[in-house]
């Protein structure tokens, strides 16, 4: 009966895959047979669960199209609803701002939507990572792929309808051939996209980590989004505040993305290079924080779901 | 059987909760902190222990009655949950089968959860495309592989979910009790699957409330009793005193007694 052991059936990129896990509350060791009781460095361990997600990825792009999939499949015209929100807010907010408000923003649909959009992006991604953990309760209890990926996929899923918005705004040039300036500038629009998904990882990660453990994170989150929404210039530009308030506008990164990609896409202007350095900085210190503040609790998740 | 290499190695491994009363909420988990208050919390071992070591082929069947940690072991062998103390270690890709039809999503086809949960457990997508006919054919669910899985009994979820777990190539498989749901035909089937997992050398882990099933399909057992160990060694010995324990007749007499 004995058969040995064979290996065959794995192909040799799966191989690599096949190694020591040691699982302890210390934290987890990849390598040899034998743990050595010492878990690595958090820096350390963060770049090696980020090289088992690459070697995890079409894992990852799974989830994302899982999520994707989820979330359109329950709605017969799909992408439509999602082109439609942005059209009927842009309409609506037009009507109030320009005709019953009376106040003038030169080209304030265009100026709108692109504000609309970056921020519809930022507020969806940051609702649906938050609850991420709680959604995929079923694939957590099943599977040992690194959480992070839970939340970091649905920063992406999020980024396909934004896509389409994005071409909304260009589509709208015909209609408002004044409210546009392409030039050379264009090309500072992706890292501007950049900088927000890089924000939106950060703080999901810490979103995602605490709505596992404490249910009202979501409600949380979802008020100091309304309180976003009014804090960041989208109906408005920076400039029209009083000047004492400007420099705590300055530190907010969704004002500095919406405002530069405004700039790029309406008056085909780059973005302050200081300024721009300066906002990097901070998002890539609130991934950093977001990671930390993952790695301690994201070890925990499957206790809590 | 036992020429493999070692694949799952517990080292007095522990699970320990604490259990809260109320949900937590950061809003009083912050009001606690300021006024000093503490919640009140009970201490609860789930598991405490735990040792053994599991070869390439071996089947290990765990026993015991509800809540003695069965599933809590299988968690922490599957990896998705970490032991509070002790180390739990694994070599190799993981399948699991832990509860039913979890990670499927209702909305999708059969197909397409098919891709999406081999992706999830760790095929690349060339490979599930291949196996796809294969994981189709094992579950039968042929004429109704492009319809919703929300129209599928439960019987057929779990037919799916286990064609998946064998054919994602798996080095080591962790069962909890979903194979009671599926037909008796289609349970046949599933021993016979798992036993030719076996003579590739995978390592399996498997809760039961049968002690037949565990005594035909395992070749070592655990009995589970509040979380320890009670009984350990080879699987008909154990299920035989786990039958006799919990019933005061043996699996003989039973069986004696069903035919009567």
């Amino acid at each position: 009966m004995s058969r040995g052991y064979e290996r065959s059936h794995l192909s040799t990129e799966q191989a690599h895959l096949v190694r020591w896990v040691h699982r302890s509350a210390l934290g987890v060791e990849f390598g040899g047979e034998q743990p050595t009781g010492k878990v690595e460095p958090s820096f350390r361990a963060f770049v090696s669960s980020v090289q088992l997600a690459w070697s995890l990825r079409e894992t990852f792009w799974a989830l994302v199209a899982k999520d994707f999939k989820a979330r359109y499949r329950a709605q017969s015209l799909g992408l439509f609803w999602s082109l439609a929100h942005p059209l009927v807010m842009m309409v609506t907010t037009t009507v109030a701002f320009e005709w019953v408000l009376r106040i003038q923003i030169p080209n304030f649909p265009v100026f709108y939507l692109i504000g609309a959009i970056f921020w519809q992006l930022f507020s969806n991604v940051l609702t649906s990572t938050t609850s991420s953990m709680i959604d995929n309760g079923g694939l957590i209890k099943h599977t040992t792929f690194p959480r992070f990926l839970f939340p970091v996929s649905t920063v992406f899923s999020n980024l396909i309808p934004f896509a389409m918005e994005l071409l909304l705004v260009f589509a709208f040039f015909p209609i408002f051939p004044n409210a546009y300036h392409f030039n050379e500038s264009l090309l500072a629009l992706p890292f501007m996209i950049l900088l927000e998904v890089i924000i939106m990882m950060g703080l999901g990660l810490v979103t995602s980590a605490l709505n596992a453990r404490y249910r009202d994170v979501l409600y949380l989150v979802t008020s100091v989004l309304t309180v976003g929404f009014w804090a960041t210039p989208i109906l408005y530009s920076s400039t029209m505040a009083p000047e004492w308030i400007r420099p705590f506008f300055r530190l907010n990164p969704m004002g500095f993305v919406i405002e530069s990609a405004r700039d790029i896409i309406m008056n085909g202007r780059w973005p302050s290079a200081s300024y721009t350095a300066a906002i990097a900085l901070e998002a890539t210190l609130i991934l950093f924080v977001g990671a930390a503040v993952f790695r301690r609790q994201g070890r925990k998740v499957a206790d809590y779901v | 059987m036992t020429t493999g290499p070692v694949t799952i190695r517990a080292r007095d491994v522990g699970k320990h909760y604490l259990r809260v009363h109320e949900k937590p909420m950061l809003l009083r988990e912050a009001m606690m902190l300021l006024s000093g208050r503490k919640q009140r919390v009970d201490d609860l071992w789930a598991l405490r222990h735990i040792d053994f070591e599991l070869r390439a082929g071996e089947t290990l069947g765990l026993l015991g009655p509800n809540g003695s940690g069965k599933s809590t072991l299988l968690t922490l062998v599957a990896g998705t949950t970490f032991p509070s103390e002790g180390t739990m270690s694994t070599s190799g890709r993981i399948s699991t089968l832990l509860s039913l039809g979890a990670g499927f999503n209702s909305d999708m086809t059969g197909e397409e959860n098919i891709v999406a949960s081999s992706g999830l457990l760790g095929m690349p997508f060339a490979e599930t495309r291949k196996r796809l006919s294969q994981i189709v054919e094992f579950a039968e669910l042929g004429g109704v592989i492009d319809t919703q899985i929300r129209y599928y009994s439960s019987g057929m979820v779990t037919r799916l979910a286990f064609s998946i777990a064998i054919n994602v190539s798996p080095d080591i498989m962790v069962i909890d009790e979903v194979l009671a749901v599926g037909d008796i035909a289609f349970q046949s089937k599933c021993v016979d699957a798992l036993e030719e997992l076996q003579g590739r050398g995978i390592t399996t882990v498997l809760a039961s409330q049968s002690p037949v099933m565990i005594s035909d399909l395992c070749t070592r057992a655990l009995w589970l009793e509040a979380g320890q160990i009670k009984m350990a060694g080879a699987a008909a010995e154990v299920a035989e005193a786990y039958q006799v324990g919990m019933t005061g007749h043996s699996m003989g007499a039973a069986f004696a007694d069903a035919l009567e």
